[in-house]
């Protein structure tokens, strides 16, 4: 019964992508058993924060068919917004008696970021894309991602004209000294980093398998003529996706604040990190970037630690080209899906 | 009139293609579009439907002007398209799909019983009810996309092509749930076809294009008896 089951698993997800998180596993496992658990805390914080990231690429790709190069940008926007509702409070943490306000005022600080990063992809999408939507016949994808570049270019020096090129940044969010799990000490931000992006990916999840604006952003992903036949409002549905995505991104932007200061050019990390993600488990797939982010986080882990930490990026992209090699269309990749769709 | 073209002329970008057509279906009708390729039958329904915006002219239903609105503005007004491509959603269940097909109807208990009922007339849905759209055959998909229109308790249904790619079987199946349709739910329903002899057995009215102009319109009793239908559609 059992292995019938684990049978079914292994044909739904295709041999590829089970092989390839058995390996994960074990190499988790393994890292974990002879250097230490640490390993897997570090993989386990890396990995939330990154599928944040990541997830909203994958579903602006997946619903808008747009490769969102301008992603970091809005984890710039949600550092930015953190750091002006957070700072303010920065100097109540190291008093005697720290209020309520010091632990209010990081929540706000994400709340806030969200709710921005929610705002920016609204206008986004109805100042950029939908006007490129109207004028664009064929070449969509291209014509998109070149927009996103220009934007991304944009947001980048506006920070520098507005607020300047240097740091600002916040030296922690919550008061208290580290956390011994596992044996390993965490900061009280990061396990919060932690609980905050496991928190939000599980309302991502139930939002799109659970209400009824979600199954329609998915019906979108699945056929856009086949929504409109349904009655799906497709430009509210496009102006709902960018906005989830960005205030996606921008609420990772500023939970992870304590960590990466604001300065103009800070998303570029995260949006090549996201790219990583997303190319490697098949464009497009939301649940897959999920997975696809603690493997992302699991490469990098074990690179700082076994070769070092100045190739952290070498190692996961040359990693992530050599799968593409044997599976272009990513480890979750669509090559079942569109031979269904004939 | 119930659903009616007023002097409808439509196209692709600068293509025009659609020409001064005029369609009228009253309440309850069963009717069909016939031509040969490349005629402007599905940019006509395309155009109703919403799916393409008119160049000129009117869509009236219902004594309200729909030309011009977006396809969901259209599905909730009651007019469904089901499209040759069946544009279904391939990774998700039967069941699901049916459900999307509702998406405009708010009333939970209304949804409970359209999809008795549409499971009712499609049997071969209710059993494969958990399986993914796209991997089920090609009659099948074609009924799950009827079906998905069903769904959102349309007045109306255009229909492109319904025996498109299906046995001579499949076919009498989807023809007999139509008109099972149209005389239990007073469903007026447009159908686009090639197979003449079939279609017009089938429905009432017929309308005949051609280039993008509506060449010849009756009853389709007459239609089948026409020479030069005969010698053009039908091959006798």
């Amino acid at each position: 019964m059992i292995i019938k089951k684990l049978v079914d698993i292994w044909k739904k997800t295709g041999t590829v992508a089970c092989v390839m998180l058995l390996v994960c596993l074990a190499l988790t496992l393994g890292s974990a058993i002879t250097r230490g658990p640490y390993l897997l805390v570090n993989v386990i914080s890396a990995g939330c924060m990154l599928s944040l990231v990541a997830m909203g690429l994958a579903l602006v790709f997946g619903v808008m068919n747009i490769g969102m190069f301008a992603h970091g940008e809005m984890f710039m926007i949600g550092t930015l917004v953190a750091y002006f509702v957070a700072s303010p409070f920065q100097n109540l943490l190291y008093e005697e008696h720290p209020g309520l306000m010091v632990y209010l005022a990081p929540l706000l600080a994400v709340l806030a970021a969200g709710a921005v990063g929610f705002v920016v992809g609204v206008l986004v999408e109805l100042l950029l894309f939908r006007p490129l939507r109207k004028r664009t016949k064929g070449n969509w994808v291209m014509n998109s991602f070149l927009l996103t570049v220009g934007l991304g270019i944009i947001l980048v020096n506006g920070h520098q004209i507005i607020f300047g090129a240097n740091y600002k940044a916040i030296t922690k969010y919550l008061p208290g000294g580290a956390v011994d799990i596992l044996g390993v000490y965490v900061s009280p931000d990061r396990l919060a980093a932690i609980i905050i992006s496991f928190l939000v990916v599980i309302g991502f999840w139930l939002f799109m398998s659970k209400t009824r604006l979600g199954t329609a952003v998915r019906a979108v992903s699945q056929d856009e003529t086949g929504s409109l036949m349904v009655g799906i409002d497709l430009p509210l549905i496009f102006t709902l996706t960018m906005a989830i995505s960005c205030g996606l991104a921008a609420v990772a932007g500023a939970t992870l604040h304590f960590m990466y200061p604001s300065y103009p050019s800070v998303g570029l990390e995260p949006t090549y990190l996201s790219w990583f993600v997303v190319i490697l488990v098949g464009l497009g797939n939301t649940t897959g970037a999920m997975i696809g982010a603690f493997m992302v986080a699991l490469f990098k882990v074990l690179t700082v630690e076994y070769v070092g930490s100045g190739w952290d990026h070498v190692v996961p992209t040359a990693l992530i080209m050599l799968i593409l090699i044997f599976k272009p269309s990513g480890i979750f990749g669509s090559a079942v899906r569109s031979k269904v769709d004939q | 009139m119930f659903l009616k073209t007023e002097a409808l002329d439509a196209g692709y970008g600068f293509l025009q293609i659609l020409r001064d057509v005029n369609i009228c279906l009253e309440e309850g009708e069963f009717s069909c579009l016939l031509g040969p390729n490349g005629t402007g039958k599905t940019t006509t329904l395309k155009t109703i439907a919403g799916l393409i915006k008119p160049m000129k002219g009117k869509v009236i239903f219902n004594g309200q002007e729909i030309g011009g609105l977006a396809g969901n503005k259209v599905v909730q007004k009651g007019v469904v398209y089901v499209s040759e491509a069946l544009n279904l959603f391939t990774n998700m269940s039967v069941h699901d799909n049916l459900l999307m097909g509702a998406f405009t109807v708010k009333d939970h208990e209304k949804i409970k019983k359209r999809l008795d009922y549409v499971y009712d007339l499609f049997q071969r849905l209710k059993q494969r009810h958990g399986q993914l759209a796209g991997t089920m055959s090609g009659g099948e998909r074609k009924m799950l996309a009827i079906a998905r229109g069903l769904m959102s308790y349309p007045k109306v249904i255009l229909v492109d092509e319904p025996s498109f790619g299906l046995s001579p079987q499949m076919t009498d199946v989807v023809f007999d749930a139509l008109d099972v349709l149209n005389r239990e739910q007073n469903l007026t329903v447009l159908v686009v076809e090639q197979n003449a002899t079939k279609t017009l057995e089938a429905t009432k009215n017929g309308y005949v294009m051609e280039n993008g102009v509506i060449v010849m319109s009756g009853a389709s009793k007459d239609l089948l008896a026409d020479e030069g239908i005969q010698k053009t559609y039908l091959g006798l």
